[in-house]
């Protein structure tokens, strides 16, 4: 089969190299691992933040040394673990509504050019109403608690999904377009064949974002209005003047966030890996997300 | 699938031509202010023959790709293939580009079954015949030499690898016209070299009709029968090149006097264009 003529019968060797990323360098300390990286950033910076409060005699109801902080954690750790769980609940379920949401939107935006000129003023529009004016609304509509939470952290979390789909449509190479148009393809079959797979690296990347901003939007509607969560925790120990646990709060948010994100970072990894082109995958998995 | 070196060269009958481009004007952009990209184009393309089309760069060689693939509709004038009047994409064409165009995520063997998906009647066929076809895409894959990379990431491979794979998404469906847009423009002169005698190879066996799109005037001379040149923008066909090697070309022939006279005189041809 493979008779070519003799004067060009050189075959050209295949320019893969896959043990590119196998030649990690045995013996790195552990300080220099990406594992530890992290950590050692979040124990120098609370290390400063201590010797601040102390070398400065900051008073501990103006800004708590971060000790006095885990010392609250750990006296109302069952408090805040039934509040950590509201805000959880509330959070994941706004961001899985964000991201059924985002992605048929963005789906429809980058599926037809008309949709998207017709949707896109608007999308920008509403995104740039601050959520917390619409707090008061959906209280007024549906009460006190965890509706009014979801509902801020989905419509916190869908935009940039939206966005990041959209994009990833609208971008599709139009070579490739011109080839699947030229075999009788249908708009239909390059959504699904091309488009949509392309558009997954865009989606994932906005998950992180939208995650982290769905907490954003729980917290926030917990502190105007709502009988537990987080945010109804802050205002609380606001009100008692008690600052080493509304910290205390900000740090549970926080790690939270952390979690869910990584969480999000690892799965990512498995699905897009084509976009990186093996290499950052093969990073995090020797590193390990901190 | 043996090989009949001989038998090829014997010159096809003067059927119809599977391509007609006749009397064609492309505008891009509104009728009053557009860019006027083709005026009066008009050639034709005999069944099984193997055409190339070179001329001054930005002369509307690409467009007249879309044109016949029935991507673009033509502002006058009117393209025909196989009889019909092109009024919507075709389905018998097989195009490759420059830029290979592969989709990352899949495998380099399902990214060229990608065409079984959308065409019918494998669209259909695709299910139940699932092992015929892969063994097809296999005994492409090993006649451009990538057998055994079925498996890889297109990104795995090299460029010049990676554009054999984008030749074997073209032809999987056995289509009977393979448009060619500056295929291996992109690619070292030893690798170019090699696919030529590749996609040559391939057209001898399957004698599809082929319109190679090219600047590479060494390259239309090694693989064409007739060579169309165009003129500056707005192109058309300024004249026609009967080249008179046999086939098999090698890459010894393109040392011979016929074949670098060939080359000379197009290249007088599209140094006049240029200058009009």
């Amino acid at each position: 089969m493979s008779g070519v003529d003799n004067t060009a019968q050189g075959d050209i060797t295949p320019a893969v190299d896959a043990s590119a990323a196998a030649q990690v360098a045995p013996s790195v300390p552990w300080w220099k691992r990406d594992a530890a990286a992290p950590w050692l950033l979040l124990l120098a910076l609370v290390l400063i933040w201590e010797a601040v409060c102390w070398i400065f005699w900051i008073p501990k109801f103006v800004l708590p040394p971060p000790s006095m902080v885990l010392a609250s954690l750990w006296e109302w750790h069952a408090v805040i673990a039934g509040h950590a769980l509201q805000t959880l609940y509330t959070t994941i379920l706004g961001f899985v509504f964000a991201v059924a949401g985002g992605l048929a939107l963005g789906a429809a935006v980058g599926y037809s050019r008309y949709l998207y000129v017709a949707l896109y003023p608007l999308l920008i529009g509403f995104n740039s109403i601050p959520k917390v004016a619409f707090v008061s609304i959906l209280v007024l509509w549906f009460g006190v608690g965890t509706i009014p939470a979801v509902i801020t952290a989905f419509l916190l979390a869908f935009f940039p999904i939206v966005v990041n789909v959209a994009a990833g449509l609208a971008t599709v190479e139009p070579e490739m377009e011109d080839v699947l148009r030229s075999l009788g393809a249908s708009q239909r079959d390059i959504f699904w064949k091309v488009g949509l797979p392309r558009s997954m690296p865009y989606f994932f990347a906005s998950l992180k974002i939208a995650i982290t901003l769905a907490f954003v939007g729980s917290v926030i509607s917990e502190t105007i209005a709502a009988n537990s969560g987080i945010g109804y925790l802050l205002i609380n120990a606001t009100s008692r003047f008690d600052v080493p646990l509304y910290f205390a709060g900000l740090v549970v948010v926080a790690a939270m966030g952390v979690i869910v994100y990584s969480l999000f970072a690892s799965i990512e990894g498995r699905f897009t890996g084509w976009a990186t082109r093996g290499q950052s995958v093969r990073f995090e998995n020797s590193g390990g997300g901190g | 699938m043996a090989l009949a070196h001989e038998a090829a060269h014997a010159p096809a009958e003067p059927s119809t031509p599977l391509v007609g481009i006749e009397n064609v004007d492309l505008v891009y952009g509104s009728a009053t202010g557009g860019v006027e990209a083709l005026r009066g184009a008009t050639f034709s393309v005999k069944r099984g023959g193997f055409a190339a089309v070179v001329g001054p760069s930005g002369c509307g060689k690409s467009s007249l790709m879309k044109l016949t693939t029935g991507l673009i509709p033509p502002t006058r004038g009117r393209v025909v293939l196989d009889g019909d009047v092109v009024n919507g994409p075709v389905s018998i064409a097989g195009m490759a580009f420059q830029n290979p165009t592969l989709l990352p995520w899949r495998s380099t063997l399902r990214n060229i079954m990608l065409p079984l998906e959308v065409v019918e009647p494998h669209r259909r066929q695709l299910r139940a015949k699932r092992a015929e076809y892969r063994a097809r895409a296999e005994a492409l894959l090993d006649a451009v030499g990538l057998s055994g990379f079925g498996d890889r990431s297109p990104w795995e491979l090299s460029g010049g690898m990676q554009q054999r794979a984008s030749l074997c998404r073209a032809l999987i469906h056995e289509p009977e016209l393979l448009m060619l847009d500056e295929p291996f423009g992109a690619l070292d002169a030893f690798t170019r070299e090699e696919l030529w005698a590749v996609l040559q190879e391939l057209w001898m066996k399957q004698r599809f009709t082929v319109i190679l799109v090219t600047h590479d005037l060494r390259e239309a001379v090694y693989l064409a029968e007739t060579i169309h040149i165009m003129s500056a923008r707005p192109g058309r066909i300024v004249a026609s090149k009967e080249v008179d090697l046999p086939f098999p070309r090698t890459l010894e022939d393109t040392f011979s006097t016929t074949f670098v006279d060939v080359v000379h005189e197009l290249r007088d041809h599209i140094g006049r264009e240029r200058q009009t």
